[in-house]
């Protein structure tokens, strides 16, 4: 395309020293810390010092067969299924509604959807706590109109889902949105001139050719919600604990360095299956990180 | 086939229950007790007293401003020098294998980021610092460095370089005055987009504090989950609005920032 010589960095051996100081500050921050963590979550957890002599998997063991390890990692699964099949639902109409609007709309309609994700979580984890409280918003209104005990939303499956829902669903609306522009509009064009009821054209041509999308969005904001942090921890209490909390507090709280590495593994290896079936699907990346 | 209405009222619908709690916020922080009914039965202004009189949050809100702006400057350094090798030799396979490797931040769960850094700095005696805060937050803000400066690079045609190289220009000299004023509004965006990221970043951060210390997001869950003060409202709204904002402000730049949702 251009001759040798051509730019600044192509042709330049030494160039690549731009890439090292990257590099070597995300090898210390991230890549280091993670490796050692493996490492420690096959040592055995001790009473004194940070984690006993010689090697174990009962880290492991024990999180697979102890009872109330595994209620919380199917606690977590359950919630990250239902909180994007619940997104699906709900952003599937709003994703194709947008493909169709003139561009210009469109760009506005996705600023407002995406503006939201750029706020802290924290600030959103406190407007549903307002809004879901016992005395919130909700309850307020209902109590005050009908002869009922105010419905506990928080410390309940049912707030840290709609949280979860309210915190994601961005990512569900982008993925099938980023698929479904890409349909040219003839397709369905063709369907419709050959007398197909505007259903069957949905049926038939729009939605199979969005299962990527619908595939990737449910992947990711399945990821996501398992990933959740601060939700939970605002808006479900102790009762509804997901893995995060849980490896939080076996961290802080208890000291267990070894367990808490052992089940931050387990969880990266289920985080880490989705997403490879993720890139696998797609070849779209979000700009938008999830930490929630 | 045209859309039909109720897909657009559903549409409303979506972009109320999506933007709804802000105005609650903003609703919320003109109360004077912790209980916010409708009407409000306590209307006033003590929860901005708190901060602007009462000085609340003056302290986290200045760690977090000080380690924001220190990590987007260096991210923004580290990532436009990155990008610009990820994107012309991409045709390495090590070159894309680092390129994933920078991404990292983005497919771990943060979570785990935060409790491997705590465990690591722990064992190894590292210092919890504002340094060591403002070098973890770098490593969190590079991949968006890297995806508005790269998405740039992309459309950037290297024979302008050439051109300067050719008539007598220093590669130095290249860089500042012909790559670097080219990449200006992905530079721009990027840096914006780092700095709300640093400035809302809480999960990794509550691990990593230093002693005695926190960021405002800290501050505000800690304030959320032990000890409730209604000033959460109001520092709540007044950082939204900065952050929409901000949001605003990048869309007018880069028009096609979320158009497409991937690629910018």
């Amino acid at each position: 395309m251009y001759g040798r010589g051509a730019d600044l960095i192509l042709n330049r051996r030494r160039s690549w020293i731009l890439l090292t100081p990257a590099v070597l500050i995300v090898c210390f921050v991230v890549v280091l810390p993670v490796l050692y963590m493996l490492w420690i979550s096959f040592k055995p957890s001790s009473n004194h010092g940070a984690y006993g002599a010689g090697y174990t998997v009962m880290n492991y063991v024990s999180l697979v067969t102890n009872e109330f390890y595994r209620t919380v990692i199917v606690r977590t699964l359950v919630v990250g299924v239902s909180v994007s099949l619940i997104c699906l639902i709900v952003g599937y109409p709003v994703a194709f509604h947008l493909s169709r609007l003139p561009a210009k709309k469109q760009r506005l309609f996705l600023l407002l959807i995406v503006a939201p994700l750029y706020t802290s979580i924290v600030i959103r984890a406190y407007a549903w706590m307002v809004i879901l409280g016992r005395k919130g918003i909700i309850n307020e209104a209902l109590t005050s109109f009908l002869p009922i005990d105010p419905i506990p939303f928080m410390n309940s499956p049912a707030g840290v889902i709609i949280g979860l829902v309210y915190v994601f669903l961005a990512f569900m609306i982008l993925s099938i949105y980023n698929v479904l522009v890409s349909v040219p509009a003839h397709f369905e064009e063709a369907a419709l001139n050959l007398g197909a009821s505007k259903f069957r054209t949905f049926r038939e041509v729009t939605l199979p050719l969005s299962v990527p999308g619908i595939l990737a969005g449910c992947i990711l904001v399945f990821v996501l919600s398992m990933g959740a942090f601060v939700i939970p921890a605002v808006l479900g209490g102790p009762k509804m604990s997901l893995v995060p909390n849980y490896i939080y507090s076996s961290v802080l709280n208890t000291f267990n360095w070894p367990l808490g590495a052992a089940f931050a593994f387990i969880f990266l290896a289920i985080t880490g299956a989705a997403l490879y079936a993720y890139s696998w699907l797609t070849k779209t990346k979000m700009v938008v990180g999830g930490g929630a | 086939m045209g859309t039909n209405r109720w897909l657009a009222v559903w549409t409303y619908g979506v972009l109320v229950f999506l933007l709804g709690p802000f105005a609650i916020i903003l609703y919320a922080s003109f109360s004077d007790s912790p209980m916010i009914g409708i009407p409000l039965q306590d209307p006033g202004f003590r929860a901005y007293a708190d901060i602007f009189v009462g000085h609340r949050y003056v302290f986290s809100l200045w760690l977090s401003l000080r380690v924001a702006v220190v990590a987007t400057l260096a991210a923004l350094l580290l990532g436009t020098a990155a990008s610009l090798v990820l994107v012309r030799k991409r045709h390495y396979r090590l070159i894309r294998l680092l390129s994933a490797l920078m991404l990292a931040p983005l497919t771990i769960p943060l979570v785990i980021i935060g409790i491997a850094l705590l465990i690591m700095f722990n064992r190894m005696a590292v210092p919890l610092h504002f340094w060591t805060l403002a070098a973890v937050h770098v490593v969190i803000l590079l991949p968006y460095v890297i995806r508005t400066v790269s998405a740039s690079l992309e459309h950037f045609n290297p024979s302008i370089e050439e051109a300067a190289l050719n008539l007598g220009a220093g590669p130095w000299r290249t860089l500042f005055e012909i790559t670097i004023p080219n990449l200006r509004p992905a530079l721009i965006t990027g840096g914006m987009l780092a700095f709300i990221t640093s400035f809302g970043e809480t999960v990794v951060t509550v691990f990593i504090l230093p002693p005695g210390k926190q960021t405002l997001p800290v501050d505000i869950f800690n304030t959320l989950v032990y000890n409730f003060s209604p000033s959460i409202a109001a520092i709540s709204a007044l950082v939204s609005v900065l952050v929409f904002a901000v949001v605003w402000l990048m869309s007018v730049i880069f028009p096609n920032l979320f158009a497409t949702g991937n690629s910018s």
